[in-house]
């Protein structure tokens, strides 16, 4: 126990050092006491403490410094103590600015309201991810894999994978190939809680990182919406409904808690950063002052090296928001645009593009641009999932209260476009949503081949602040009145209020009460990994082991075990990947678990040199033990292990 | 509304708060799960049997007990798969594991059929030519 208690508070001493310690630091050092309200520090901290510790580590990196517990400590200490020091250096004199501070003020009902969804936005991500430990999902293993190699071996690593090739009529392991599907931003920041922390990949701590992002994510939304509705006199009630709408409701339908478990990181990171970027933007244009762009570009140029498609979400919002703001605010617009040659050669921004410049074109290059992996995304639309999906489709993953108070907020904004002093707010939600839109519904129109529901996925964050701009608009004057008994017309209104909330609350709560009856698969996870001791400490570099991906639990993190290759060991794919003419081009992984003894099969398995099998012990066993060749060598509840004679 | 108010952080302190707290708590209770639900010695109700040297034809294997039920039965049964050649029980307790450094009876085949408390069977088995 004493061990356990000892393990958390090195995580969570590890956890502030990490994300939040260098983020707070440099906002300190940029930013005066009046410029940002504690709340605003607290949240911005976490991201920008990302973006830093991922530039660091790069940094670190280029210059040949092994990533060990001790040069990420001194590396964060020494960056954090720097910008003490310039804070010191820069605010000391001005004694005017140190008094003045800012804050952002809540009435105790509305304290009250925040800390309630606060809650339960925690409470229900907990309760389902229960049952999300140990880790077991697919696409969390594939990024544990990368950041344990970075950890083990001290250093980044290209990201590549050996396929099987048929060369010459012989199956055999290719030489690994570059490969486009990862960002490094995904996985630095696990590879170095892991080096401080020592806390294990196969533990927790994935998915509490994740979790701690999403949280993040959900505050930067309330920190954003109260800079996009400033002048709107129910400014923090609005801020609050999208903690209610984004936090409380849907908590564990994607993108929430089914993502933290199921480890779509980039998206999670995705969701923080892009709000805290949008945020500084939005302040730029409000307040004029460089160092908020700073922040902006600073924001946007993470973003790039944390997930290519939140990336290519924020370029075409931030397309489409400059193609409306000319269109519908051309005045101020074209203003703002030519006033940015003098801001441009201001030394704080000069200096940002060199070092951008610099990064970019010798620090380090994403992966995605040195794959050219951008023009597999553009073009015609080839993969069925990429299509587009109909307004029932997009309707569902929104959520039916999200999409009908968003739809709503998004009417009411055109109505009050015209009326509003800074019309940029109304703008940027208005492409935000539409281009989310565009390529969900129409991806044909817009040449965009991604995935549609995970794109579909990206709107939940502008429909959340579009329903809470709709409810407290349409709400906010009769609900607030106090005495209810003088009109008949007050009652029908609290209650057509009230039944809306009821109808949300269902409609957001419904899928939460489903996902929380799914049943604990943590047996079938601690199984898996048994095998996975049981064979990495028995094999050596010329055995090679084929796997099950169709019937085996969390079969992804053997790799973890074994760290000689991303494709390694080899698995057995879904059966479409292998009909659908696009996945697989290779039938060996199917046809050595499928019909070990045909004559693909054997010839596989020769070729290839594979002589280790782990297979579902119910779906696939019967074939192994008709062949004479196969000793089964190792047997839990759910799995066996075969070895093959040679 | 954003205003500018000397010496009343309270409010944001409470929501900071807040969430420090809820996660502490939040972090904490899913860290303990985690570990209790892999505890070999937990009330997790699965074993496991595996040849120490699967490449080998050494027969020596182990059964590791992740359940409560402690009570093992061993075989080593025929090539028919029917008739015990060797067999005995042994107890292991949850979390524990026992290796068996068996001397085969069997010519062609080693087959070892390992039965728990509840009727259980699992085998292992590898060719001796």
């Amino acid at each position: 126990m004493l061990e356990f208690a000892q393990s958390q508070v090195i995580l969570y001493l590890t956890i502030a050092l990490t994300l939040f310690v260098p983020g707070y630091f440099m906002l300190l050092a940029f930013f005066d006491k009046e410029k940002l309200s504690l709340l605003e520090r607290f949240i911005i901290s976490s991201g920008l403490s990302i973006l830093i510790l991922d530039f660091l580590m790069l940094f670190l990196f280029r210059i040949g410094i092994i990533f060990t517990k001790t040069s990420l400590i001194l590396t964060l200490i020494i960056f954090s103590f720097c910008c003490f020091a310039v804070y010191k250096k820069r605010f000391e004199k001005s004694l005017e600015a140190t008094k003045r501070n800012f804050f952002l003020t809540f009435s105790s009902k509305q304290l009250l309201l925040i800390g309630l969804f606060i809650f339960l936005a925690i409470f229900l991500r907990t309760a389902y991810l229960q049952n999300s430990l140990p880790p077991s999902s697919t696409d969390l293993a594939h990024h544990m894999y990368w950041s344990k190699l970075f950890s083990e071996t001290g250093k980044i690593q290209d990201y590549t994978q050996s396929d099987i090739i048929k060369e010459n009529e012989i199956y055999q392991i290719a030489s690994p190939r570059p490969i486009s599907d990862f960002v490094i931003g995904e996985h630095l920041i696990f590879s170095a809680i892991n080096l401080i922390s020592g806390a294990s990949f196969f533990s927790a701590f994935p998915v509490l990182i994740i979790f701690f992002i999403n949280i993040f994510g959900l505050l930067a939304i309330f920190i954003l919406s109260l800079q996009l509705f400033k002048e709107h006199p129910q400014n923090s009630n609005i801020a609050i409904f999208t903690l209610f709408f984004s936090g409380a409701l849907f908590a564990i339908d994607p993108p929430q808690a089914k993502y933290i478990g199921g480890g779509l990181i980039g998206n999670m990171l995705g969701n923080l950063i892009i709000p805290l970027t949008f945020y500084f933007y939005i302040r730029y244009l409000r307040e004029k002052e460089v160092i908020l762009l700073f922040f902006a570009l600073f924001f946007s140029m993470g973003l790039f090296y944390t997930h290519h498609l939140s990336g290519l979400i924020f370029l075409l919002t931030f397309a489409g928001f400059i193609i409306f703001s000319v269109l519908f605010n051309f005045k101020e617009t074209k203003n703002i645009i030519l006033g940015q040659k003098k801001i441009l050669l201001s030394p704080l921004l000069f200096s940002f593009l060199i070092f951008a410049l610099i990064f970019v074109s010798i620090i380090y290059t994403p992966t995605y641009l040195k794959n050219s992996a951008v023009n597999t995304v553009v073009g015609t639309i080839k993969k069925v999932e990429h299509t587009g999906l109909s307004l029932l489709q997009f309707r569902n993953i929104l959520g039916e209260a999200r999409f009908a108070f968003g739809f709503l907020g998004f009417f009411l904004l055109l109505f009050f476009y015209k009326k509003s002093v800074f019309k940029y707010s109304f703008l940027l939600l208005i492409s935000w949503t539409t281009v989310i839109m565009l390529i969900s519904l129409a991806p044909n129109l817009v040449k965009i081949s991604i995935p549609s529901s995970r794109v579909a996925n990206y709107g939940v964050y502008p429909l959340v602040l579009l329903s809470s701009f709709a409810i407290v608009s349409v709400f906010k004057k009769n609900v607030a009145e106090k005495d209810l008994t003088s009109s008949l017309t007050k009652k029908l209104i609290l209650s057509a209020f009230l039944l809306l909330l009821a109808f949300t609350f269902l409609s957001g709560f419904d899928g939460s009460v489903f996902y929380l009856k799914q049943n604990n698969n943590n047996s079938n996870t601690q199984q898996t990994y048994a095998v996975g001791e049981y064979l990495s400490s028995r094999v050596n570099a010329d055995d090679l082991l084929a796997s099950d991906h169709i019937y085996l639990f969390a079969d992804s993190w053997i790799k973890l075990f074994f760290m000689r290759d991303y494709y390694f060991p080899s698995f057995r794919a879904n059966f479409e990947r292998y009909e659908n003419g696009i996945d697989k081009d290779e039938f060996c992984t199917r046809d050595m678990i499928s019909n070990p003894g045909g004559e693909l099969g054997k010839k596989c398995f020769s070729d290839l040199g594979t002589n280790f099998v782990m297979v579902d012990k119910t779906m696939d066993s019967t074939q192994f033990q008709k062949l004479n060749n196969f000793w089964q060598v190792y047997s839990n509840n759910e799995i066996n292990v075969y070895y093959r004679k040679k | 509304m954003s205003i500018i108010v000397k010496n009343n952080s309270t409010g944001e302190k409470k929501i900071i708060l807040t969430v420090i707290i809820l996660l502490f708590f939040s972090f904490a209770f899913l860290a303990y799960s985690e570990r209790k639900q892999t505890d070999p010695a937990g009330k997790n109700s699965w074993w496991e049997i595996y040849f120490e040297n699967p490449k080998s034809q050494d027969p020596t294997f182990t059964i590791k007990n992740y359940g409560k039920d402690e009570k093992f039965h061993w075989k080593e049964l025929e090539a028919d798969s029917t008739t015990a050649l060797q067999e005995s029980d042994i107890f292991i307790q949850a979390g524990q594991e026992s290796t068996i450094p068996l001397f085969a009876i069997g010519e062609k085949k080693i087959i070892l059929e390992v039965t728990d408390e509840n009727g259980e069977k699992k085998e292992i088995y590898k060719s001796l030519d």
